[in-house]
């Protein structure tokens, strides 16, 4: 859904006459969605907390998780939330080659941080936690599987905008359309930072 | 010999602009086409929810009947309270959402048009996929409310539960994009003059009604999501010897599930709102305390969703913050009903069939208000609970409030759809036996319920002595057959052939009467000004003259697009695919899915 | 008018709960006649809520049909005048409705309160364990345990102990009070104290037998999920516990009885047939059968008469019986069955100490006659599709049919009827 949504808001910028609010309506209709995508988490993250320490068996968070490199891909992460800004701002001047440098930095940031997700789990797996292994096991991997597969949409997004920004179809005139993908980009960037102190640090 | 001749020559024609017409609808941006095609296809559902309806009740008609089946039985219940939830009572909103909320705050289209597209395909192809079920004989026989662990692989390892998890899942995907475009349409495409307080109260409804969709159907995403992976990949969430609580599925669930209510209701109340005033030739009555009562039901309808689990031991401090809670909704539920008897007050009063559905939506949710009030109260609810005292109390709501609502929309907007009335001997006709019939089937069953007879049961012995209410209950399911043939008689009888009706001919006050009846597909040919609540009965002259006057330059409308439709083939086919339980099978439906996606994004608009 | 007949309806309605209250005799499971302190508070707020929305009902309903009734629209009649609101109107009906949910609030949550207490020390512990689907009743009190009627000292509270063994299930006896769901209980990490039952209290105050049955619904044969509770005189029930523990002698096989029904005739010719092989395709069923070898439907299950607590003729055949313990002990019956005293102590399916004292066979699926039994033996499903005992005649959850010939099964199902 997150899909059509991102789809809905990447082509050419809206035709709409002024609006009521003078709000944009992608912009608006982007955090309608965000919002929902908000509960969406929020319920991921409350259920893993109320599995918390229900785990029959092993192994446990406080024998797997390795806080020192997920403190590292988390200000991967971050970092890639400055290139947000970054980009975006150089867009707006018109500055091509330095939006599309910083563009292409969140997408490699972002891919480093699913690089990072990637050796975790399969660190994970060989020592034994797998989605069926227990409660831990479980809500572990599907919180952070839909943050994974939401960042892997977002750097697919990303992806196509650096494309159209490279053979010259994104402008300043559209900016928009990059900063509505940024709003996406900030929102799993923040959802992050609630699972990287939810899940690892009170662990 | 020359017929046949006269036919091959004159077919191709034909064919060419009968495809014409289905590519039009296939590929459809326009709301007002959306909004019929919503209604259709829940009409259609509701035929269907109605004839498993029927079946539940000729099995029950009398004590260890062997009319159906146990298993059987289950499917047709579960699928029951699915198709009227998911399948009726949701969609056949979203189609009045459609067809009139941009008519009525003087918009042209939806905010995201396509996206609204998508809504209905992924809608009608979910819709299909569960059903379909049917043919395989392994439709959802968990109940709707699906409980766990009954619909673990252990205790349900057929395909049943797997159509349910993932068809709903589809369908709530849908809902929550259609609650994200109203939401935007509403906040942004209000044409000038039209502040959020002179809304008219159905767009208020669908306003409040979108912000519960949003916000309460991811809930009930990820409750299926944690179910469809314990079942496919072998997770724990629900498996007690894991150490996963069944009871957390519950409290999902319902958190999921009592918003829903007021999604389903607060439309009602809206279709009323609209009606009375109408008819009684006075405005609204309380128009401010109407907004936000409806705003309020919604608010506190997130604060009561264990009310449905109260037999689930919680703790009396618990029980307590719930009944009260729940009650606290009677409150401004009761004020609204004042307001719509205060509107009728002092008014001049036509009956017409739309106006009698809404005096009876009033008096059938009274009833069922108050016996919602019953349940509050937690410890009688201990004796009323998954009994048929609640099935009789959630069917005066739901039919009583939401299907009296939806049949009087119909009497009262189908000259807008149309161009044409309804009839109005029919009409009235269709109205008395389905209000009769609808008492006939439910009023007996609160005592069916308060002597002892569980829900869900696919029989129910002698000694209970409840054959004769149960009989009774089920011979009004057939007086309601005949009020729901009725209507559609008067449905296709009145498309061709009803009398021509004109713009506003029930001398409403909303936009939406200020145009052609149809729309054209523009709407209004420039945007309108409004500087009243009641626009056509304060201002109506310079209303029509922007309606009616020239064509605004430089007007441009979103085309046709097939992007949607294929979009929605893609979705639903991961879905199927997901089903073989072969790990890259659904990756063929996302490959589908991205490419259409691209060209979605690509689509020239 | 149509205000009307739904008030009327309604009127009508509310006369008839007051006389379901009455006739609750005639209504085995009504909420309107409790036996229990318990049923009473639960009654209380539902008698207060419904004079309050009855209250409520009536003027609105009053003022729709006046409304609808004094304006409509006459030929003559002027525009009606435009009037937007009235804060004085709005705010006193924004007000009485909160009074009277206090009114209905403030009692509620006092019995909220009430019947929802501790157990009391001197209280009866019941472990209730709900299961697809048949009830499991344990005594811990007393090491015994039974299955589908639950039996209580009047005047005593007891004290209910909920979990299942596998879905949700609900325990309702109507005329004791409200009902409780038993739901599977979540597997703790070693060491740490098992998640908590759920519970119920209540004492039931008039001997008696009391039906119910499973409220919450958990799968195929949700329906014939019933039990009852056999409430007793404590000296009565004193005497019960003894023979459940296998303690004392079990009641001396008395009367002769009328047993020899079409059922042990029909039986007795069958007698000549072999027993199918375990695991092997079913024998042809002579037509004679009256046990229908097909998966039927609930309608053709006999209905079991009267509410009271049917007990069943003991078999005059001593030798019968005798008989009887002997295969049901070396069968496989033992596997999933116990019975008190005996080698029998099978925990999967339900005790069957002091069967024949029991008024259904299946949890509710027929009454407990020899006819039923039989036909259970040889094929529950029968009876209760879906039901996990393996019959003579097909397997079940995974086993295999019993090894047992048509004369092996009355013998046992003489047996399981003596004991009481």
């Amino acid at each position: 859904m997150a899909t059509a949504v991102a789809a809905e808001t990447h082509g050419h910028p809206p035709h709409h006459a002024p609006t009521a609010t003078g709000l944009n309506t992608w912009k608006l209709g982007f955090w309608v969605f965000l919002g929902s995508e908000t509960l969406f988490f929020g319920t991921l993250i409350s259920i893993y907390m109320v599995y918390k320490g229900q785990s029959v068996v092993g192994p446990f968070p406080e024998d797997i998780l390795d806080i020192p490199l997920t403190t590292l891909s988390t200000f991967v992460l971050l970092m890639s939330s400055l290139a947000v800004v970054l980009a975006l701002e150089f867009l707006q001047q018109g500055r091509r080659g330095l939006a599309l440098f910083w563009t292409m930095m969140i997408i490699v940031l972002g891919s480093g941080f699913l690089g990072f997700q990637a050796y975790e789990f399969t660190h994970f797996y060989k020592m034994g936690l797998t989605l069926q292994t227990n409660l831990f096991g479980s809500t572990f991997f599907v919180l952070t599987g839909f943050h994974g597969a939401h960042v892997t949409i977002g750097v697919l997004w990303l992806l196509f905008l650096w494309f159209d920004m490279y053979r010259g179809r994104l402008g300043p005139q559209d900016a928009l359309r990059l900063e509505v993908a940024g709003l996406y980009w900030h929102f799993v960037d923040i959802v992050w930072i609630v699972i990287f102190t939810l899940v690892y640090l009170m662990s | 010999m020359s017929t046949t001749e006269a036919q091959v020559t004159a077919t191709p024609v034909r064919r060419v602009r009968r495809r014409d017409v289905i590519w039009d609808w296939l590929t459809t941006v326009d709301h007002k086409k959306i909004g019929i095609l919503y209604g259709v296809t829940a009409l259609f559902w509701f035929v269907v929810g109605g004839i498993e309806a029927t079946l539940i009740r000729i099995q029950l008609a009398r004590p260890e009947m062997q009319f159906l089946s146990p298993d059987v039985y289950n499917q047709i219940f579960t699928m029951h309270g699915t198709t009227m939830v998911f399948l009726v009572g949701m969609p056949i909103a979203v189609a009045l959402f459609n067809y009139l909320v941009p008519l009525q705050i003087g918009a042209r289209d939806v905010a995201f048009p396509r996206l609204n597209a998508l809504s209905y395909w992924i809608f009608l192809f979910g819709s299909i996929f569960m059903n379909f079920s049917f043919f395989l004989g392994a439709a959802p026989n968990g109940g709707w409310f699906g409980y766990a662990p009954l619909t673990s692989s252990q205790y349900s390892p057929g395909l049943n539960i797997d159509f349910w998890v993932l068809g709903l899942q589809a369908l709530g995907a849908a809902s929550i994009m259609g609650g994200v475009n109203f939401i935007t349409t509403i906040i942004n495409l209000r044409c000038p003059g039209m502040r959020l307080m002179r809304m008219p109260l159905f767009t208020w409804m669908a306003f409040i009604t979108s912000f519960l969709i949003v916000t309460a159907l991811p809930v009930l995403a990820i409750a299926l999501f944690l179910v469809t992976f314990d079942r496919f990949w072998g997770t724990n969430f629900f498996i007690t010897q894991a150490g996963g609580d069944p009871i957390l599925w519950q409290h999902l669930f319902w958190m999921f599930g009592h918003p829903e209510v007021y999604i389903l209701i607060l439309p009602a109340f809206g279709i009323v709102s609209e009606i009375i005033p109408t008819f009684s030739r006075k405005p609204l009555f309380g128009y401010a305390v109407m907004v936000y009562s409806g705003a309020l039901i919604g608010l506190i309808g997130w604060g009561v969703w264990a009310h449905h689990m109260f037999a689930v031991g919680m703790g009396p401090i618990a029980d307590a913050f719930f009944t009260v809670a729940t009650l606290i909704i009677a409150i401004p539920t009761g004020v609204k009903i004042f307001n719509w008897i205060a509107t009728m007050w002092g008014g001049k009063i036509r009956l017409h069939t739309a106006m009698k559905y809404a005096i009876a939506m009033l008096v059938t949710f009274t009833l069922g208000g108050i016996s919602g009030v019953m349940h509050a109260t937690s410890p009688h609810n201990l004796q009323q609970t998954d009994t048929y005292f609640v099935v009789a109390h959630f069917h005066y709501v739901l039919i009583g409030g939401l299907i009296f609502a939806i049949f009087g929309s119909l009497y009262y907007w189908f000259p807008k759809l149309t161009g044409r009335f309804m009839s109005e001997r029919l009409g009235s006709w269709q109205f008395w036996i389905y209000f009769v019939g609808f008492h006939v089937t439910f009023m007996p069953q609160h005592w069916i319920g308060l002597l002892g007879m569980p829900r869900r049961i696919f029989t129910y012995y002698d000694e209970l002595n409840l054959g004769a209410l149960n009989l009774l209950s089920t011979s009004g399911v057939l007086v309601q057959a005949v009020g729901v043939l009725l209507l559609f008689v008067n449905v296709i009888y009145s498309v061709k052939r009803g009398a021509p009706a004109g713009r506003n001919p029930f001398g409403a006050s909303t936009l939406e009467w200020a145009t052609e009846s149809p729309p054209t597909a523009i709407n209004f040919n420039t945007t309108p000004t409004v500087h009243s609540r009641d626009p056509l009965w304060v201002e109506a002259d310079r209303i029509e003259a922007t309606v009616f006057g020239p064509v605004e330059p430089h007007l441009h409308m979103p085309p046709n697009s097939f992007w949607p439709f294929l979009t929605a083939i893609g979705a639903t086919a991961t879905f199927i695919l997901f089903m073989t339980n072969i790990w890259w099978m659904p990756l063929l439906g996302v490959i589908w899915t991205a490419v259409c996606v691209i060209n979605w994004a690509y689509e020239p608009v | 008018m149509r205000p009307g007949f739904a008030t009327a309806a309604v009127l009508m309605g509310a006369t008839l709960l007051l006389a379901g209250c009455e006739a609750g005799d005639a209504y085995p499971q009504t909420t309107f006649r409790p036996v229990s302190a318990f049923g009473d508070a639960v009654n209380a707020v539902f008698y207060n809520t419904f004079g309050w929305t009855m209250a409520i009902m009536i003027v609105v309903f009053g003022l729709i049909l006046y409304a609808t009734f004094r304006f409509r629209e006459r030929p003559d009649a002027p525009h009606p005048e435009q009037v937007h609101g009235n804060t004085t109107l709005e705010i006193t009906w924004t007000v009485i409705p909160a009074l009277i949910v206090v009114f209905i609030g403030v009692p509620t949550v006092r019995t909220i309160f009430d019947t929802k207490r501790r157990p009391p020390e001197e209280a009866l512990v019941v472990e209730v364990i709900g299961h697809q689907w048949w009830w499991e009743f344990r005594y811990p009190e007393f090491g015994i345990a039974t299955a589908n009627q639950m039996w209580v000292p009047t005047g005593r509270p007891v004290s209910l102990q909920m979990r299942s063994a596998d879905v949700v299930h609900s325990f309702w006896i109507p005329r004791i009070g409200g009902k409780r769901d038993t739901n599977p209980l979540p597997r703790r990490r070693e060491g740490e104290p098992p998640a908590n039952p759920n519970y119920l209290l209540f004492t039931v105050r008039e001997p008696g037998h009391y039906l119910g049955q499973c409220a919450e619904f958990c799968g195929e044969s949700h329906a014939i999920m019933r039990m009852s509770v056999n409430a007793v005189e404590p000296a009565d029930f004193d005497t019960w516990v003894g023979r459940m523990s296998g303690v004392a002698p079990a009641a001396p096989a008395a009367a002769p009885t009328a047993a020899a029904d079409t059922a042990t005739a029909a039986a007795a010719t069958a007698e000549a047939d072999t027993a199918p092989a375990a695991g092997q395709q079913e024998p042809p069923v002579p037509a004679a059968q009256p046990a229908a070898p097909q998966p039927a439907r609930i309608g053709e299950i006999p209905v079991p008469t009267g509410a009271g607590n049917p007990f069943v003729a003991p078999m005059d055949d001593a030798a019968l019986v005798e008989e009887g313990e002997r295969i049901f002990l070396s069968s496989a019956c033992v596997a999933c069955h116990a019975v008190a005293g005996t080698t029998a102590v099978g925990a999967l399916g339900p005790a069957l100490t002091l069967y024949g004292s029991r008024p259904y066979v299946g949890a509710g699926a027929g009454e407990n006659s020899l006819e039923n039994l039989i036909r259970w033996i040889r094929d529950p499903q029968s009876m209760k599709p879906g039901a996990r005992m393996p019959g003579t005649l097909r397997g079940a959850a995974g086993m295999p049919p019993t090894n047992l010939t048509d004369a092996q099964v009355r013998a046992i199902a003489a047996y399981l009827l003596g004991l009481k």
